[in-house]
């Protein structure tokens, strides 16, 4: 039955611009700090004071709008949006309604073998509100995230699966990060997705009441509860029932939506037009600069990684790892293969930091007691390029690296790692374990091919992972013949 | 000093800044002057008056003259300074409930700038609760009477600003004009009272009315010292965004001959509900104005009769917005108790707001509410878009436009507290200059049979202060002197305080 319907999905992501200042005043933002340790008149909302708009904001969120390819509107005007809340010092927000900044984008994203588009409606900025910390009968509020830079993202509903919109969600943070706008924080909250939600039946024109699930901080959390939340719409609409126009929660335990709130009218904000602040107007020329500022964004990447030779498979999980493209492009200088040294951070870099055992701190890995730049990798990769260690070895010299610090070379040195080619040693080892292993011998002999590699493990693990294994399975190749000496 | 103090002799303040320089008076002569004047008050227009301070400020004065360094324009001047404006040190209250015992932790920009000139802000004037008000009436304290007669309204907001200085308890006070919360106040008592263009003078430290009109501007005895306090005040400020980088400029103190060639534009529409006595003097006016040699234009300004009602849509729509932080949690009034936020908030601004205010909270949050923001709001933009473009049409074809101030002279205190409608005409000659952001000013032109003061208005083109006060400088000086009309401010002053000392 399910598959005669058809999912409607739209995002709004608020994202956290990294400013230094505030939105609207001086006050610092720094996320750790004492609560109403940065407050000012301005975020507490004392009468007399006037909004004084953040550069660096509008430059961020222009960013932001030139990496979803938006049309920045050169006129844009302010907003207030009224309601009543404890956390919302003034009794309105400032944001932008009816002239946002940025219009009209579109984003790219990748999902299974290939790219997506997802339409953006909208980017506007606006101020955060404070926080409220409830505890029991009393609540204490915290103004410090109040009138911190935000940027609303709106994409039209053009996403069609809970896959979708968590890939959209992705490339949107990927690419926000990547252009410096926002530290992507999902934990702490730098970016908040909500996702709007309807269903219908295939063939349908008109739309179904949608559903708004709120406060979604992971792209789990957003495939998850879309999942769960389409079911239950399908589910509900099939036995009859009404699906409402409301507001709804991911209980992430119960791995359900629950209601928050029913929109029986949508909500009533009096926007009015900000006196306090004129209209926002920016020059073609301003606007260029802002491109001029923008890095290599992610689909330049995996296009750029693609042609150095990595699947599209890889270029996508390259990119999406936080600091390994940046690591990579750090170590090809020394003339490391580009797949090759893919692979090397896969088999290394990726198990460490998922270990604990090192972090990602600007194109270097910091380990408890040493720092590997990036150009120790690279020399790693070159190593093995060259034969001079195997596998085996690199990742023995990567280990001493994690613990000590220190290059390759110094490892190798100290510690006798240099691949054995020593054909006279090594033709010792090979008869060594021929004669251990007759039985695989006499069925490699018969014609079991595979046992060679057998055979390659049984000598590389005598030689202690030191011999060239090419050297080696050649050597057992071309080993004499037991039964011809006899 | 032997000198007599010269507040009955009616000096400009940059006459008694020169007398200061001479030595013919100290700062703290005129200072405690003042003081005792303001302290001694029964018109109940101060609200908080800081003597200590001002006599620290007065005697640094004196002293920095003894050490024979350089001195402001304004060193030693007293000025009161209206209570939803903030100085540093004083509270500000807004003259409502609410604020009761607010401590401002900054300082308005306009009031920094006038003390680094000198002056010596002594206290915070009485006004109508939030400056909604055109009576002094809705004051949480008690209303301010008009010193030329008790019994009857000195007209508002800045009600205390305009008392204080008709009745020479100072020389200037500043006050702010949002519908003409300056110049009508200015007219009912006599004094001169100047709103600039919406964007002159900084906003930051005033509690905001309903911002796209909220203006700073002076309250003085003359038009000079009206253009002098503007001229300090006005400028760029990085604290509000929406100040003009304009050059301020302000016509010579002694400019009276701006009026021959001057293209004055008059109005008769207006002037049909006028009280006859204004009207009178209106047509004296411009009789006394083409003699001198202006060139009267006769002017029509169709969309000014909707001008109140598009005003009193667009004002309460800000003020809701702007007074909605007055919600019992971070300052101001929270009620005693309550179980909800909820009902901490509502119960707090119902508990913390006069009457008045809740009147204009619920017009404004009926007038932007979903449905009806079309309806209101949109529609009162419009009308205030054609009434901007019936000035510039205006103002293409004169230099500057002369109404009365107000439609009738002074109304007696109660007279209409409980008629919202007609206390909103008083404003009807004033708030085509907020709607439309323009430069006004009302200068004291005589008095009615009753002996009450008549206010005329000058407006000008955005921007064309420089204009606007000269043509009201050189108008002022073809006036008649009238120091008896200050005369008697003064002995209405002495008839309510025995006590006070003899200046």
């Amino acid at each position: 039955m399910t598959g005669e319907w058809e999912a409607i999905i739209g995002l709004e992501v608020h994202v956290q611009l990294c400013t230094h200042s505030k939105l609207f005043s001086s006050s610092a933002v720094i996320v750790q700090a004492e609560p109403n340790a940065q407050t000012d008149a301005w975020s507490s909302g004392q009468p007399g004071v006037l909004p004084r708009l953040n550069e660096q904001a509008v430059a961020l969120a222009v960013r932001a709008g030139l990496a979803t390819g938006c049309r920045i509107e050169p006129l844009s005007l302010f907003a207030r949006k009224h309601y009543f809340y404890a956390d919302l010092p003034r009794g309105y927000q400032i944001t932008q309604h009816e002239h946002p900044l940025c219009r009209e984008g579109t984003l790219e994203f990748p999902l299974g073998e290939r790219l997506h588009t997802c339409s953006i409606e909208r980017i506007h900025i606006e101020e955060d509100t404070g926080k409220s910390i409830h505890r029991g009968e009393s609540s204490l509020i915290d103004y410090n995230r109040a009138s911190t830079p935000l940027i609303e993202i709106v994409t039209r509903p053009g996403l069609r699966t809970p896959d979708e919109a968590a890939a959209c969600f992705r490339e949107l943070r990927q690419v926000l990060v990547a252009a410096g706008i926002t530290d992507g924080n999902l934990q702490d909250g730098s970016m908040r997705c909500d996702a709007n939600v309807s269903v219908r039946r295939r063939g349908e024109n008109a739309f179904r009441n949608r559903v708004e699930v709120k406060n979604l901080n992971s792209f789990r959390f957003v495939r998850d509860a879309l999942a769960w939340e389409i079911q239950r719409q399908i589910a509900a609409w099939e036995s009859g029932e009404m699906v409402w126009q409301e507001t709804r929660s991911w209980d992430e335990n119960a791995q359900i939506t629950r209601l928050l709130r029913r929109k029986e009218k949508s909500a009533d904000y009096r926007y009015l037009p900000e006196p306090d602040l004129p209209p926002l107007s920016l020059s073609a020329d301003w606007i260029s600069q802002q491109t001029g500022q923008l890095p290599e964004l992610p689909a330049a990447s995996r296009a750029r990684l693609m042609t150095m030779g990595l699947s599209f498979d890889e270029s996508v999980q390259l990119v999406q790892a936080d600091g390994l493209l940046e690591l990579l492009d750090a170590a090809l200088p020394s003339g490391a293969q580009p797949v090759a040294l893919f692979h090397l951070i896969n088999a290394l870099v990726t198990p460490a930091l998922h270990q604990g055992l090192a972090t990602l701190q600007n194109t270097k890995l910091v380990t408890a007691n040493a720092v590997i730049p990036a150009s120790a990798l690279g020399e790693l990769q070159l190593l093995i390029q060259q034969q001079v260690i195997s596998h085996a070895i690199a990742k023995q010299v990567w280990e001493l690296m994690l613990r000590e610090g220190g290059s390759p070379a110094e490892h190798m040195t100290r510690h006798g790692l240099h691949t054995v080619r020593d054909i006279a040693a090594l033709q010792k080892i090979v008869a060594e374990v021929v004669a251990q292993y007759p039985e695989e011998v006499a069925r490699y002999r018969a014609g079991k091919v595979a046992l060679l590699g057998f055979l390659v493990g049984k000598a590389m693990k005598a030689t202690a992972g030191k011999a060239d294994p090419r050297l080696l399975s050649e050597l057992l190749q071309n080993m004499p013949d037991p039964s011809e000496n006899s | 000093m032997s000198n007599p103090l010269p507040y009955t002799t009616q000096p400009s303040i940059r006459e008694l800044v020169e007398g200061l320089h001479r030595g013919d008076w100290r700062a703290v002569d005129v200072v405690e002057a003042a003081l005792q004047r303001a302290q001694q008050d029964q018109l109940n227009a101060w609200l908080h008056v800081d003597a200590e301070a001002a006599m620290r400020h007065a005697e640094q004065t004196d002293a920095v003259r003894r050490a024979q360094e350089t001195l402001g324009p304004l060193a030693g001047i007293p000025i009161g300074v209206k209570d939803n404006i903030h100085v540093l040190g004083m509270p500000t209250t807004c003259a409502s409930r609410m604020l009761q015992g607010y401590m401002p932790p900054f300082q308005a920009a306009a009031m920094t700038r006038l003390q680094k000139a000198g002056a010596i802000l002594i206290g915070k004037t009485n006004m109508d609760e939030f400056a909604m008000g055109s009576s002094g009436e809705f004051s949480f304290a008690s209303p301010t009477r008009n010193p030329w007669r008790p019994d009857r309204a000195p007209g508002g907001s800045s009600s205390g600003s305009a008392a204080a200085v008709a009745s020479s308890q100072t020389l200037a006070a500043i006050g702010t004009d949002t519908g003409g919360s300056v110049r009508q106040p200015a007219a009912f008592c006599g004094v001169v009272g100047f709103k600039p263009t919406w964007g002159r003078i900084s906003r930051h430290g005033l509690v905001a009315f309903a911002s796209s009109m909220d203006q700073l501007g002076p309250l003085t005895r003359n038009v000079a010292d009206a253009a002098l306090l503007y001229a300090i005040m006005a400028g760029h400020d990085l604290l509000d965004a929406t100040t003009s980088a304009a050059a301020v400029t302000i016509p010579r103190a002694d400019c009276t001959n701006a009026l021959p060639g001057l293209r004055i534009g008059v109005t008769r529409e207006l002037l049909d509900g006028v009280q006859p006595d204004i009207a009178r003097a209106y047509h004296a006016i411009e009789h006394l104005l083409r003699d001198a040699g202006a060139h009267i234009v006769p002017m029509s300004l169709p969309m000014a009769t909707h001008a109140v009602a598009t005003y009193q849509v667009i004002a309460a729509a800000e003020a809701s917005s702007n007074l909605a932080r007055f919600d019992g949690v971070r300052l101001g009034h929270r009620t005693a108790e309550a179980s909800s936020l909820a009902a901490l908030q509502s119960r707090s601004r119902a508990e913390g707001f006069g009457a008045e205010v809740k009147r204009r909270i619920l017009l404004g949050t009926w007038v932007l509410s979903h449905g009806y923001g079309d309806e209101y709001l949109s529609q009162a933009q419009r009308v205030r878009t054609l009434i901007c473009r019936d000035f510039a049409q205006a103002f293409s074809q004169c230099d500057v436009l002369l109404t009365p101030t107000t439609p009738t002279t002074a109304f007696s205190l109660g007279e209409r507290t409980h008629d919202p409608v007609h206390m909103y005409l008083a404003d009807l000659f004033t708030v085509s200059a907020n709607l439309a952001g323009l430069p006004a000013i009302s200068l004291p032109a005589g008095l009615d049979h009753e002996g009450l003061p008549i206010g005329m208005q000058f407006m000008s083109a955005p921007f064309a202060e420089e204009t606007l006060l000269a043509a009201a400088q050189s108008l002022e000086s073809l006036l008649p002197k009238r120091p008896e009309l200050h005369f008697r401010a003064a002995e209405t002053q002495r008839g309510h305080s025995e006590t006070e000392a003899g200046a």
